[in-house]
């Protein structure tokens, strides 16, 4: 397939996407929609002559024929087949989405509707939503970027998420975005939307999971919209079927005094490329984005991250972490700009990595724009191999050399792993580093400490 | 049966001849002496002993417990009985003292074919050993070595000795960068540990470490080999003449 052959089979899906819709044919959503699909056939696929895609090939898209099922809605999972795929003791709000689709069945929520608002992007949508017609793409570049266009084209549901002033919802929502490929390759397009009132408070956790053997393509669009004084936790998991594909780009605008923190944990997957943009609209917010990866086989995970600092005063903190085995591949880039009025901004980047073997690769890059003269930024990146010294050491005390590896990924892992705010995540992803690195007795070890924590300060 | 014997061993590290043909037999229940200038292969030899990698070694053999040290891995010879406490510690970021300690056990019992320590046991382990060694339990919970004092690193050593219960410890200058109740502390650790059934090597540069823990035998390593052997009284004498003498004899 060329680019001209999936433009043609867009074209097609299209007609019948917009031959299905009903009511919804004529609001400012579908107008968007409209404007999106026009780019589309302006917009070339992304090669690698593109700087943004340098390192990160989608030939992939060609070669399978997602396109073609595009929203095959099969909604006949049970409670069983979702079940692996909780997160122990986080269960109190959950939406499920199957093929881009929501699943009121396999969902639940625990908050009254009339008071907060979380629900499906087609029934916002539906009721006219006053909010979401107001905010649908306004952060995200449909005009420009490919899939981001065609994510816009073709939105028909997702998460959206309205929460009013003054709400903390400790509970966090975890959101699940589920590919049932048993009939073949599928492609999704979630559409999230978050808008977050004055002095409020949220926690989401994001999790992608493939049910079937075909592969399966999501690419997804997240905007969110953070009022004065908010707090957002932000946590994407990834840790899907070798044969997964995603795309998704999280685009986050930030009002005074509020705070965005992000954890993205990759722990497998064929192609994962996660676009992270946030903006600050107003001084005194801060942007924390905490990465970990740990690829295996033939898995490829890019995080692309942008920071703009448009006003004064603001902080941001980025910290990826990353380990690579096998013929994994991975990328990180950091976009820092700093405008020329934005004084006092504090920007720091960090990325670490740990290459397992010859054939593991990462790319890594800073960019920093700094058009300020009072700033603080730094940015650093290392890139090693497993400390020979710390492994000699570990081993003269009987540590196998298997179990000593797993000791110092853990450790290196941990110092990113720690900083998830969501207690039963943390140790959700705790315990798949440890499985991952085949020591069931890691995980306990740290609970030991805690228990000499707790024997020291009783004393 | 000596415990450890050593003949005509000689290593090369990067193509440089390091070790020149040693000869050193222990036997249960003694303490060895290792003294000699600077450069002169005791760190080498130490390194060669517990399995470091990157030596080559051209001649001679080593059996520990009547069993051919190369034929074992670094931590192999760890869990049969063999403990080096590093003239350099490592800092390990992320890996606290106390799950250091529990794996190394654990992977020792193992290879003993014994279940895991219980948890309340192993703790216990800890805190009498800290005790022995007077390291504050702190300590167990921070990171190995990470931010530790160079004094603070030394003991940590001297604690894991003490958790491990070695049949050979090799102590490579535990007692530089101590002050001087931190070295009797060392000492006294060393000398509660010191049984019938198991033996100390000590590398060092000072008399006044043999003041508290006193050797069986001092050696002088010069120059790869070991040129001179006494009782503790040649620690004296290297004191108060240094190497002089040694160096121009084994020179000629
Ligand atoms: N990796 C290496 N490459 C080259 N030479 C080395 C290497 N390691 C050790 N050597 C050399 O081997 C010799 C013996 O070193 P070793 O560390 O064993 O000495 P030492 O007796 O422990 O000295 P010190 O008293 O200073 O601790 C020295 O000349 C040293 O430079
Ligand atoms: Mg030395």
């Amino acid at each position: 397939m060329d680019n001209r052959e999936i433009k043609n089979i867009l074209a097609e899906e299209f007609l019948k996407f917009q031959s299905k819709l009903n009511g919804q044919k004529t609001s400012t959503i579908n107008a968007i929609r409209q404007e999106a699909f026009n780019a589309i056939k302006n917009l070339e696929l992304p090669t690698r002559k593109s700087e943004a895609w340098r390192f990160t090939n989608v030939s992939w898209l060609n070669e399978h024929d997602f396109l073609l099922r595009n929203g095959n809605p099969d909604i006949n999972l049970s409670n069983e087949d979702i079940e692996p795929f909780t997160i122990k003791d986080l269960n109190e709000n959950l939406l499920v989405f199957v093929n881009g689709t929501f699943s009121e069945k396999l969902s639940r929520i625990k908050y009254p509707r009339d008071e907060i608002i979380i629900e499906s992007f087609r029934d916002a949508e539906k009721r006219n939503a006053p909010n979401l017609l107001k905010h649908f793409s306004l952060l995200a570049d449909y005009k420009n970027d490919f899939f981001t266009a065609l994510n816009t084209a073709f939105a028909k549901d997702g998460v959206y998420v309205n929460v009013p002033a003054g709400v903390i919802i400790d509970e966090p929502i975890h959101v699940m975005f589920i590919s049932d490929t048993r009939q073949g390759a599928v492609m999704s397009n979630p559409r999230n939307i978050f808008l977050i009132g004055k002095c409020s408070q949220i926690n989401v956790v994001e999790t992608y999971h493939t049910i079937g053997d075909n592969p399966a393509f999501t690419n997804m669009v997240t905007e969110i919209f953070m009022n004065f004084a908010t707090h957002f936790e932000f946590n994407k998991i990834q840790n899907d079927k070798g044969n997964s594909y995603y795309i998704g780009t999280t685009q986050v605008e930030q009002a005074k005094n509020s705070v965005f923190n992000a954890s993205t944990i990759t722990m497998s997957g064929r192609f994962i490329r996660n676009n992270m943009y946030t903006a600050f609209k107003e001084e005194n917010a801060e942007t924390n984005l905490n990465g970990f990866y740990f690829m295996r086989n033939n898995d490829f995970v890019d995080n692309h991250t942008l920071i703009d600092h448009a006003v004064p005063n603001c902080n941001s903190n980025e910290f990826y972490k990353g380990i690579l085995d096998d013929s994994a591949k991975a990328v990180f880039n950091g976009k820092v700009i700093v405008r020329p009025n934005a004084q006092k901004t504090n920007a720091y980047q960090q990325n670490k990595n740990i290459l397992l073997t010859d054939d593991s690769k990462i790319n890594t890059k800073p960019e920093l724009e700094i058009y300020a003269d009072d700033v603080k930024c730094s940015h650093g990146a290392t890139t090693g191999y497993l400390d020979k010294e710390a492994m000699f050491y570990l081993r003269s005390r009987g540590i196998s050399e298997e179990m000593a590896k797993s000791l110092l990924l853990n450790s290196f892992a941990s110092e990113v792993i720690e900083r998830i705010k969501i207690a039963e995540l943390r140790d959700d992803i705790k315990r798949q580093v440890a499985d991952r690195l085949t020591v069931d007795d890691l995980y306990f070890c740290d609970v030991l400490g805690d228990v000499f924590k707790a024997i020291e300060n009783k004393q | 049966m000596a415990l450890l014997k050593i003949e005509n061993l000689s290593a090369n590290v990067n193509g440089n001849k390091i070790l020149k043909g040693i000869n050193l037999e222990v036997n249960a229940g003694e303490i060895h002496a290792i003294m000699g200038p600077n450069g002169s292969g005791k760190s080498t030899l130490a390194n060669v002993l517990t399995g470091k990698e990157g030596y080559d070694i051209t001649g001679g053999t080593i059996e520990f417990m009547g069993k051919n040290l190369f034929d074992m891995s670094a931590e192999e010879r760890a869990r049969e009985g063999i403990f080096l406490a590093f003239q350099y510690p490592v800092e390990i970021p992320g890996v606290s003292n106390a799950n250091f300690m529990k794996t190394a056990i654990n992977e020792k019992r193992k290879h003993k074919g014994l279940p895991p320590i219980d948890a309340m046991e192993f703790l216990q382990l800890m805190t009498e050993k800290a005790k022995l060694v007077e390291i504050d339990r702190k300590f167990l919970n921070r990171s190995v070595n990470e931010g530790f004092s160079g004094g603070e690193k030394k003991r940590n050593e001297v604690f894991q000795m003490a958790m491990l219960e070695p049949t050979l410890a090799i102590l490579d200058e535990t007692d530089s960068g101590l002050d001087i109740d931190a070295l009797k502390i060392v000492a006294n650790g060393v000398n509660k540990l010191s049984k019938a059934t198991n033996a100390f090597v000590v590398i060092t540069h000072y008399q006044r470490l043999l003041d508290y823990i006193i050797p069986d035998f001092v050696h002088v390593l010069y120059n790869g080999r070991i040129v001179k052997t006494g009782n503790k009284n040649l620690a004296l004498e290297l004191e108060e003449k240094g190497y002089d003498e040694i160096k121009q004899n084994a020179n000629l």
